[in-house]
């Protein structure tokens, strides 16, 4: 049974597994394949049908034991982790971001407050005249009986949201953003943890 | 006959861990004597993966330990014993196993008797 053990060492050793652990495991299998030879057991008794397959014998062997380091070309994390990662992170700095422009210095919040109450509707306003047009071109005034002004009612707001600016809609947006993204970045963490340890198979599994 | 030994081999592919735990509970073995153990109570037949990965994933999991002794003689050993965690998990896996168990035989006994009859 030598053969068999020299195809496990070099199966172990493609596999990278550290020389001690090789050494060690190479080492039970011997004496345990000579014990069954002492009692008239054939190989056979003692591996079953790996007896046939050494290579994939000893590689079962090495992943079980948790020995078969990573293979470098292989991606540790998944792309769709990483890529929904730096998604939600971006969400969660946009919502920084948002947040920190809302609770910005006091100069800002005054320019955009007089730009709100510029573009704001005025309270007394003017209504323009209604001309009508006679066939020979002549433009003649409408009489009404209606006011030719109005008054905006007192409870009409004095300002106006602007976009970018020190609106009551920033902070709000800024804030689910920023909850949206942490939210989703530690969701996605934990999935990829959870993921990773169903990767690693239950306590108690067949072999 | 070759079907017979398949389901065998299956159906003992999901306690076999149970069986090693059950083995290295009683007394401390190394991979050899826990065949030799398994075949005296009936389990002539460990399938095509052996004890030694599975041997490889319960230490992986904790729930053996393992040390060197020698043995009668002999070289040294590596000794397997079942783990205080192992014991937790034989402790549920054989509940886990009586259940499955009970539920097959309600199932199949009353085809038993109708074979038997």
């Amino acid at each position: 049974m030598k053969a068999f053990v020299d195809e496990c060492r070099r199966e172990w050793k493609r596999l990278h597994v550290p020389d001690d652990v090789a050494n060690e495991m190479a080492a039970d299998l011997e004496v345990d394949l000579a014990e069954a030879a002492e009692e008239g057991a054939s190989p056979e008794d003692v591996l079953g049908y790996a007896v046939f397959d050494p290579r994939s014998f000893a590689e079962a062997w090495a992943r079980e034991r948790g020995v078969v380091p990573l293979a470098p070309d292989r991606p540790r994390v998944p792309a769709l982790f990483v890529g929904a990662l730096a998604a939600f992170l971006a969400l969660a700095v946009a919502g920084a971001v948002v947040l920190a422009a809302g609770g910005g210095s006091s100069s800002t919040r005054v320019a955009v407050a007089a730009f709100g109450v510029a573009k704001a509707p005025p309270r007394f306003q003017v209504l323009p005249k209604k001309l009508r047009t006679l066939p020979g071109g002549q433009r003649v005034v409408v009489p009404s009986l209606l006011p030719r002004f109005r008054i905006a009612p007192a409870f009409a707001p004095r300002k106006i949201a602007v976009a970018g600016g020190g609106g009551p809609a920033e902070p709000r947006a800024g804030f689910v953003l920023l909850a949206v993204g942490l939210f989703g970045a530690v969701v996605t963490l934990l999935s990829w943890l959870w993921i990773g340890r169903g990767r690693r198979g239950p306590a108690l599994a067949a072999p | 006959m070759a079907s017979a030994e398949r389901r065998s081999s299956q159906l003992l592919r999901g306690v076999l861990d149970l069986c090693l735990l059950a083995i290295v509970a009683e007394e401390p073995a190394y991979g050899y004597e826990m065949t030799k153990r398994l075949r005296e109570r009936g389990l002539s037949f460990v399938g095509e993966g052996s004890i030694y990965p599975l041997l490889g994933r319960l230490e992986r999991d904790g729930l053996v330990e393992t040390y060197r002794a020698a043995s009668d003689g002999g070289p040294p050993r590596k000794y397997y014993r079942t783990s205080s965690t192992g014991l937790r998990a034989l402790t549920d896996g054989v509940a886990e196993w009586r259940a499955a168990s009970a539920a097959v035989d309600a199932v199949l006994a009353p085809v038993q008797t109708e074979v038997h009859a």
